[in-house]
């Protein structure tokens, strides 16, 4: 899986969360993370994607998996940079959750970035 | 993606058992948060969640549980979070929940 790119595109509604956590699962256990790690990128996972299926902006999330030598990058498209001042407590509880579990985490105008490293 | 609570009245300790099987979740948490303000409406009491069988909670799910300390705040009954699992644990851990909450284990299970 070295360098590759695995990118899916999936309507914009909450149920779909839980399959998004199930393909980070799957890809993660292709890399060689541990039952930990794994759980951790699921985790973080379901996180992204509630700050990212934000109701009425696009009709699709886009998640892009690159697998690199020493790290896994994820990109997920559709989050809406939220006002600091008004973030909402649950906001914020999924960023610490992300930034704990993650090694990097960027919150972009419509994308977030996590990276987790491969040991 | 998937929750099924079950709810029973303890007489001998005058409290309310939930026991959530399966995943407090951005797609459950407010069905799982509206059954326990339903039942505490119905009768006031301490509150415990038995977490033995819930296998993830999200940052919707935590937030639920807040919603419900707050609920109580004013009262004198308490809310206890009880048996959750180490990876349940660590989330309460990160998000310095474990501060807010009185979460028991086994030892202290009733």
């Amino acid at each position: 899986m070295l360098n590759d790119r695995i990118s899916v595109k999936i309507p914009n509604k909450t149920d779909y969360i839980s399959l998004v956590r199930l393909i980070s699962s799957a890809i993660g256990s292709r890399i060689g993370y541990n039952v930990d790690e794994i759980d951790d990128l699921k985790v973080a996972m379901g996180e992204a994607c509630i700050l990212s299926f934000v109701p009425d902006k696009a009709d699709e999330v886009e998640i892009s998996f690159e697998v690199l030598k020493d790290k896994l990058e994820i990109s997920i498209s559709g989050h809406n940079a939220i006002d600091p001042v008004e973030e909402t407590r649950e906001a914020k509880l999924s960023k610490m959750i992300i930034e704990s579990l993650m090694d990097e985490a960027y919150y972009l105008d419509e994308q977030i970035r996590i990276v987790k490293y491969i040991d | 993606m998937s929750l099924n609570t079950k709810v029973d009245f303890n007489h001998d300790h005058n409290q309310w058992v939930f026991k959530p099987v399966g995943e407090i979740d951005i797609y459950t948490s407010s069905v799982f948060k509206e059954e326990i303000v339903k039942s505490f409406e119905e009768r006031k009491a301490d509150l415990v969640i038995d977490g033995r069988q819930l296998d993830y909670i999200d940052s919707t799910g935590l937030g639920a549980l807040i919603s419900l300390l707050k609920m109580l705040q004013d009262t004198e009954y308490k809310i206890y979070i009880d048996n959750i699992r180490p990876n349940i644990r660590k989330l309460f851990d990160i998000t310095e929940l474990d501060k807010l909450f009185i979460i028991r284990g086994d030892e202290n299970a009733q």
